[in-house]
């Protein structure tokens, strides 16, 4: 078995919402290892972008621990944790959001570099050289400021920021949401062939469940705060257990048309309703008396497979 | 007569053509859909039908025949009338299209007294019964909330009740789902359907998803850097894609059914950029197209028919296709 690389223990993250506290990720525990790609699923308001975020430390967490490489990062200063920051990096869904459109690329690479002292002029200068190269952008990229590249060429320059850091784990929060679908393949694809060449490994927050299961090796199902689901992502496919993992597979449309769907499985959305018992059961077809009295843990239900209901 | 049809249509704006050379129909009841990514033109070509489009925008030429009568030579007072009642337009994102300072029901009833003299009262039960039409629970309370009270999808609900307040014969919907969950999307497009059949009117869907029009329209239209590249109806498309930029779609998109990962397949790309067309004479598609021969460089390919209800903009495609 592969070594851990991330370990994450009960962690939970809360908002102040006027008076009110808003759970976004609310006792998630999971692990991952070296050389291995992470899916985390889930719908809009799920906490699956803050769970990202807090385990980056950009967002403070409430209780629980983060550990990286067997060394407990949860709590640690600024300047005990800027080792820890070089070794976990961030791709966003916005490109165009995340670069600062008055700073050429070299600037923008050159920064992270300096921030994390690493290498002297010509050091940096070799290496932001090859990291444009590796990730597809023409060698002149460097002097060029964010507007004159297309959108896809903007991903790419985020994928190069993250990675001129040598990062073990690189947490890729949508990285292609916002893209047409001609360039989603090729930013799929990069990240595919640098993570083998790199030996990287991914936790990739996203709501397509077609881009997770391609992608990812092994998958999380987030509800309302809580992984409601966890398998390999050929177990996932195959033999589906919580309700809302049957429910999300069942809404992506099939590009076959012959491939009818019947009637969308679960009605209303989201809530933030959290009372007694099972988060899904308003929406649930299949929730009966129990489900509204008594919270399902997420338990075992196969050979790496995990599911928090208590029919599965 | 069809319902809509939009003939040759071009849309230009400062220093770039958006839209070039447009033509379709739709018929009466029937989903068409217009497929493409960001940039191709597909928003354009809605936002002509209902002469929305920017003061910097100019339509060069073109006629866009509704009912037999030619949009693009109505008056204003005669757009104001058609806006609505004929055609009616639902976009993206239901929070910016709704106004965040008045009630969803004098929003609908806004739209319902601007077309029929109705009483204050009458509008209000109007109101009610459309909420209950798109299937919001409890219609007579929620019609005094605001938008804000409101889910992504329950707001998307609120749009389309607006926009079949006065029964269109014709639905524009922009990208109608693209900023809900799938969960979500699935019940709307779900809704937009049934409202379909039963008041009898036509959808023209704009979208970039190909599996919402393999499950959701009849017919589909491809559009490639402001052209019409593929004609065709959904079955047959999406058993046999013919023009090389369909084929780098479908094949680009990864299937949830498809039992494909990364540890096996590559996915298949289409290189470059839709940017790459700029300043191209002949097919725009060329710079990327893995069957490019000089002679597409030479201009830009018309749409030329296959069988019935097929068309493609390659002639290179369709020379081999005829050959076996």
């Amino acid at each position: 078995m592969a070594e851990v690389l991330l370990s994450v223990r009960d962690l939970h993250t809360r908002y102040a919402v006027g008076k009110q506290v808003l759970r976004a990720v609310d006792g998630v525990s999971f692990e991952v290892e070296q050389g291995e790609t992470v899916g985390l699923v889930g719908e809009s308001g799920c906490g699956k972008s803050t769970l990202g975020k807090t385990i980056l430390r950009l967002v403070p967490s409430a209780e629980g621990e983060i550990v990286l490489d067997g060394t407990d990062i949860t709590r640690l200063g600024d300047s005990a944790m800027a080792p820890h920051r070089r070794r976990l990096q961030m791709i966003f869904q916005d490109p165009f959001g995340s670069l600062n459109p008055r700073q050429t690329i070299r600037t923008v690479l050159d920064t992270a570099l300096k921030v994390h002292r690493q290498g002297d002029r010509p050091e940096r200068e070799r290496r932001m050289a090859e990291i444009v190269t590796r990730v597809g952008l023409p060698a002149d990229a460097l002097d060029r400021y964010p507007h004159e590249f297309s959108g896809g060429q903007r991903q790419r320059i985020g994928i190069a920021r993250a990675l001129v850091l040598r990062p073990a784990l690189i947490v890729c929060d949508e990285p292609v949401s916002a893209l047409d679908v001609s360039i989603q393949a090729q930013i799929l694809n990069l990240l595919v062939d640098l993570k083998r060449d790199l030996g990287l490994s991914y936790l990739f927050i996203s709501h397509d469940l077609s881009v997770v299961r391609y992608f990812a090796d092994r998958v999380l199902v987030m509800y309302l705060g809580r992984i409601v689901e966890s398998a390999s992502h050929a177990t996932l496919w195959r033999d589906p257990r919580h309700p809302y993992t049957r429910a999300l597979f069942a809404a992506v449309p099939s590009a076959d048309p012959t491939h009818k769907r019947g009637a969308p499985p679960i009605k209303g959305e989201l809530t933030t309703d959290l009372s007694s018992g099972c988060r899904f059961c308003s929406r649930c077809p299949a929730a009966t008396d129990r489900c509204r009295s008594e919270e399902p843990p997420l338990r075992s239900v196969g050979e790496g497979h995990h599911a928090a209901c208590h029919y599965a | 007569m069809s319902l809509l049809a939009v003939e040759n249509l071009s849309v230009a704006f400062p220093g770039h053509v958006a839209v070039r050379e447009v033509s379709f129909a739709i018929e009466p009841g029937e989903t068409l859909a217009l497929v493409g990514e960001s940039g191709c033109g597909k928003s354009v070509t809605a936002f002509s039908v209902m002469r929305l489009l920017p003061p910097n925008a100019r339509i060069v030429s073109g006629r866009i025949l509704f009912e037999g009568g030619d949009l693009l030579a109505a008056s204003p007072p005669e757009m104001r009338a058609i806006r609505g009642k004929q055609v009616s337009l639902i976009q993206q994102e239901p929070m910016t299209s709704l106004n965040p300072v008045l009630s969803i029901g004098a929003q609908i009833g806004e739209v319902i007294r601007h077309h029929d003299k109705l009483s204050r009262r009458a509008t209000r039960a109007r109101s009610i019964e459309l909420l209950d039409l798109v299937s919001i629970p409890d219609a007579h309370r929620r019609i005094d909330d605001y938008p804000h009270n409101l889910s992504g999808g329950m707001r998307q609900r609120v749009m389309i009740a607006m926009a079949v307040a006065c029964g269109p014969k014709l639905l524009i919907a922009d990208e109608p789902t693209t900023a809900l969950d799938v969960t979500t999307q699935a019940q709307v497009l779900d809704l937009l359907d049934d409202l379909r059949r039963q008041l009898s009117m036509a959808v023209l869907l704009i979208t970039h998803d190909l599996g919402v029009v393999a499950q959701w329209a009849d017919r589909i239209n491809v559009m490639y850097a402001g052209r019409i590249v593929e004609q065709a109806g959904i079955q047959p498309f999406f058993a046999r894609p013919m023009h090389p930029y369909s084929r780098g779609l479908l094949g680009a998109r990864v299937d949830v059914d498809a039992d494909e990962h990364y540890s096996s397949n590559r996915l298949s790309e289409i290189p470059g950029s839709v940017g790459s067309a700029a300043g191209e004479a002949g097919c725009p598609f060329a710079p990327r197209c893995p069957l490019v021969e000089p002679s597409c460089r030479a201009a830009p390919p018309p749409l030329l028919a296959f069988e019935a209800e097929r068309r493609v903009a390659c002639p290179v495609t369709l020379e081999a296709a005829h050959h076996g």
